[in-house]
């Protein structure tokens, strides 16, 4: 697959921030079907038909043994009515829990308010604390502690109330 | 050999270390701005990780998110490009706390020779001549009262200064009275400290440059010379090389001159030695050195067919340098022009914007540094330049000549560049002939080039 993730990730937010209901891609070897109505009509709308400009041609797929780190790629449809990310203010690992062993800052189910704080981001060892920029309830949490995320990775699903 | 880079920079260096890790089978890993997610070095490297917005000062400026950013990868290297963080010690201390491996000096030599004053100071202790100048001057009662002992017009420059800002030069007394306090707050302001120091400024000089490396087991090795004296507000427009007006016994005391003070400093990796020449005299004096790659490293590179980005990254992984001494050679002549994004006619204004044409020259001799194509967005937050273009020719007449028509044939449009500028230059019979020097471009290409 010639398709890198941050592609695939750039796309997709634009497809979410445009006015479009549905897009389908179709490019070197790669499908990839999203819809904002929660289903996907057969054959229907516009066919986008990417070609992906891909210069470096034998870039092979970063195998990551030592690497604690992934970063997940969020699709529109996990994205329902109401709903918003909460995005990484900053690039750092993410930690759940104020220390090792301390309840976690929240639970998905929960409700937060705005200035709520929702986990740490660890910068060189330097914690700064993500707060909610919404009031709403939890829905879902995008990653798991440890794990690295970029700038503007959504971290949390909240349901705006 | 180093297994996976985490790539600090953006641009043309960008896409040029990730070329040279490809090329010895290293893994990459770029670190980009939001503004950078969709360059060309984006979509060469094996993986992309966004830092930070736009602002340099929240992305490529910040060591911490470029270190976490490594580390997190599963990174053993890191390679800072110039600019940005490239000398900054905080950086090369965070990754030899980390056991990140910085491709470049070790935080020891990047705090010495980052310190101009400093690095005055060791160039003096091996042996090296350097511009009569004074130590730190705290008062301008102190700055002239120097000046009147090494002589007027001199220079105040920033000690933490560096690439050329922060420097003022006064032919009077009453010019350092009104400059001092001008000149202390702009280092402060641009570096984070407001020392000063004064050297001699010399009238009719040149920029010569030397290309050096070190290695881990005390080898140093010189790659020749640049010429750079075609500069405006000591920012390098046009770079050649080898250093056509040198006799070759002041070529000879040059190099020697560039190694003894690697070899004093114990420098590992690639640098840079820069000198003034003054052709009068047939004096050079030691400037600065600079602890990176330069923008301007494929003039050696063409000259001498080594590849100078592979070296570092070689030498990062512990090796020793590639080549003896006796198998350095010069060949041929190389120019290198600086195209930006600008609009010389308008102050040399940045001109970010939509490239809706590219279409650079081609052919044998002719190489491109670029990160840009048809449709890229030059964006606003970083410097102007969009390429290098580099001639290699048999010999500096036909490197002008080639120049020139590989400058006509470089076609860009939706963005204003500095291409026609260039074209003037290498048609004006000052650079033809070689008559220059580091106050040429301002004084006498400037004005003849806004009477066009």
């Amino acid at each position: 697959m010639s398709i890198k993730h941050e592609e695939i990730r750039s796309l997709l937010s634009f497809f979410e921030k445009s006015g479009w209901e549905e897009l389908r891609l179709e490019a070197d070897g790669v499908r990839i079907a999203v819809s904002k109505n929660g289903s996907l009509a057969d054959h229907a709308g516009p066919t986008v038909t990417a070609a992906v400009n891909n210069p470096s041609s034998a870039a092979p797929a970063l195998p990551r043994p030592n690497s604690p780190a992934t970063v997940s790629i969020e699709t529109s449809a996990d994205l329902a009515p109401g709903q918003v990310y909460l995005r990484a203010p900053s690039l750092g690992v993410v930690w759940g829990r104020p220390k090792p062993g301390a309840p976690s800052f929240i639970e998905v189910g929960q409700m937060v308010e705005v200035g709520t704080t929702v986990c740490l981001i660890e910068v060189m060892k330097l914690f700064t604390q993500m707060d909610s920029t919404v009031r709403g309830k939890v829905v879902r949490c995008l990653v798991t502690d440890g794990e690295m995320v970029e700038h503007d990775t959504p971290v949390f699903i909240v349901e705006v109330v | 050999m180093l297994k996976r880079v985490l790539i600090a920079n953006r641009g043309e260096i960008a896409v040029r270390v990730i070329d040279a890790c490809q090329s010895l089978g290293i893994e990459t890993v770029l670190a980009v701005s939001q503004a950078d997610r969709d360059t060309m070095g984006a979509k060469r490297a094996d993986r992309v990780v966004c830092i930070g917005p736009a602002a340099s000062a929240l992305s490529y400026l910040n060591p911490a998110l470029l270190c976490q950013a490594a580390l997190s990868t599963g990174c053993d290297g890191l390679h800072p490009g110039y600019g940005f963080l490239s000398e900054k010690y905080e950086l090369v201390k965070l990754c030899e706390d980390n056991h990140l491996k910085f491709v470049g000096p070790s935080s020891d030599a990047i705090r010495r020779v980052g310190n101009k004053l400093e690095a005055r100071v060791a160039a003096e202790a091996a042996g090296v001549p350097v511009v009569p100048g004074s130590g730190l001057v705290a008062t301008a009662a102190e700055a002239a009262a120097f000046a009147s002992r090494i002589g007027y017009p001199v220079m105040l420059k920033a000690a933490s200064g560096g690439g050329g800002r922060g420097v003022f030069v006064a032919h009077e007394v009453a010019e350092i009275e009104a400059s001092f306090e001008r000149a202390s707050t702009e280092a402060r302001a641009s570096f984070g400290d407001g020392s000063l120091y004064m050297e001699r400024f010399i009238g009719n000089a040149r920029h010569i440059e030397v290309q050096v490396f070190g290695d881990d087991f005390g080898a140093a090795l010189h790659l020749g010379e640049r010429d750079c004296s075609i500069q405006r507000r000591y920012q390098k427009v046009v770079e050649e090389g080898p250093g056509y007006v040198l006799p070759e016994r002041v070529r000879a005391r040059l190099y020697k001159a560039a190694l003894d003070l690697v070899r004093y400093l114990g420098y590992v990796n690639a640098g840079t030695v820069e000198f003034l020449y003054d052709a009068d005299t047939e004096d050079f004096f030691f400037m600065e050195m600079n602890a990176r790659v330069q923008v301007e490293h494929p003039v050696t590179e063409l000259i001498t067919g080594v590849d100078i980005v592979q070296e570092q990254l070689r030498i990062a992984s512990g090796m020793p340098i590639s080549l003896r001494q006796e198998d350095v050679a010069i060949n041929g002549h190389s120019i290198e022009c600086r195209i930006n994004a600008e609009q010389p006619r308008d102050g040399f204004m940045p001109r970010p914007g939509r490239i809706t044409r590219w279409s650079p020259p081609q052919g044998p001799g002719i190489r491109i540094d670029s990160h840009c194509y048809k449709g890229y967005l030059v964006p606003p937050y970083y410097d102007s330049m969009i390429a290098k273009l580099l001639v290699h020719a048999p010999d500096r007449a036909s490197a002008v000549k080639a120049m020139l028509h590989a400058l006509e044939d470089f076609e860009v449009e939706g963005i204003e560049t500095n291409i026609d500028f260039h074209r003037f230059v290498m048609r004006h019979p000052d650079y033809i002939a070689g008559q220059v020097n580091t106050r040429w471009l301002e004084t006498t290409l400037l004005a003849a080039y806004q009477d066009k």
